[in-house]
């Protein structure tokens, strides 16, 4: 009996597929809403946890502190509610990829900070939580690619 | 890639960006918590106070120092025994914040007259205000935060004792 192969297109296209891509949009919605709120609440913590990276000069720090959240927000729900969806997997991949990159940074100077992702409960910088980044970076560019693929498809 | 980073999507990006920019520097203007946006030197006097509904009195290295020869006051090091060997303000108890439970009896022992200055490692670290939550549990008043820390503190060359 020969086996049923599926195209790249099939695979995104499929059910299982868009259920996958349902439960992915949720959690990270979810996930940068919660990080949001965290940082809106006590916007002081999140400045000096950016403070302790020690990458950003003192005159930007505040300016960070204020206006990251709220991209973390209207991203989250920009992904939630799909509006301008292409765009804001864009910027929360991007996003990602920066926090990522103070995490690695963290790591090689050797700081023994916490991430400041989510206030009082974030977790420590190091190799777990930058696997966990990765990752997130993984699941946002998938759904980035499904949805270009949609769009292509629209315009052919 | 022009499938991803087209005109459109470039000016949606622009767009989202500059509404969130108007957004939060509205939000933070009229917000109680809101920062000053270019100057972060003053966010460490009002950490303590942002971060919990019970507020602290918060003091710098120099209202420390002048404490520091006052007999009535106890300074407490909030951090590892590990750390407190390394360096601590001479005359200060090691008071483990995360081992807070094999310190109880110190806890008890603590003179409730006594003014208490708490501090770690700097602003960036958070034990001292969690230990001050928990002795404020205990019915400790009089405490107070000196949130720069011992690396302020040595910074300034100030007193010292090493194990």
């Amino acid at each position: 009996m020969e086996k049923k192969k599926f195209t790249f297109e099939q695979i995104l296209n499929h059910k299982l597929t868009n259920l996958f891509s349902f439960i992915i949009r949720l959690f990270l919605a979810f996930l940068f809403i919660y990080a949001a709120l965290t940082k809106i609440y006590l916007p002081v913590d999140f400045a000096n946890a950016i403070d302790s990276y020690q990458i950003v000069p003192n005159w930007l720090i505040n300016f960070f502190a204020i206006v990251i959240p709220w991209f973390e927000l209207f991203i989250a729900f920009g992904i939630l509610f799909k509006y301008k969806y292409k765009e804001n997997l864009l910027l929360y991949s991007f996003l990602m990829m920066i926090f990522s990159t103070f995490i690695v940074i963290a790591m090689l100077k050797g700081l023994d900070i916490e991430c400041g992702c989510f206030g009082e409960n974030s977790t420590k910088v190091g190799l777990k939580k930058l696997i966990e980044n990765i990752g997130i970076i993984i699941l946002s560019l998938f759904l980035l690619i499904q949805q270009v693929y949609f769009d292509k498809i629209k315009e052919a | 890639m022009k499938w991803i980073l087209n005109v459109e999507t470039l000016r949606n990006i622009f767009l989202i960006t500059l509404f969130v920019l108007v957004f939060s520097f509205t939000y933070n203007f009229f917000s109680p918590k809101g920062l000053n946006i270019f100057n972060a030197n003053v966010n460490s006097m009002k950490k303590v106070s942002q971060s919990t509904s019970n507020e602290f009195n918060v003091i710098s290295i120099d209202e420390a120092l002048e404490f520091f020869y006052n007999e009535n006051t106890i300074f407490i090091d909030a951090r590892s025994p590990s750390d407190y060997e390394k360096g601590h303000i001479p005359g200060a108890l090691n008071l483990s914040t995360k081992e807070f439970d094999n310190y109880l009896e110190t806890v008890f022992s603590l003179p409730r007259n006594k003014l208490i200055i708490i501090y770690c490692e700097s602003i960036h670290c958070n034990l001292s205000h969690e230990l001050a939550v928990k002795l404020k549990n205990f019915g400790i008043e009089n405490i107070y935060l000196m949130v720069e820390g011992i690396n302020e503190w040595k910074k300034r060359s100030l007193p010292l004792n090493k194990y």
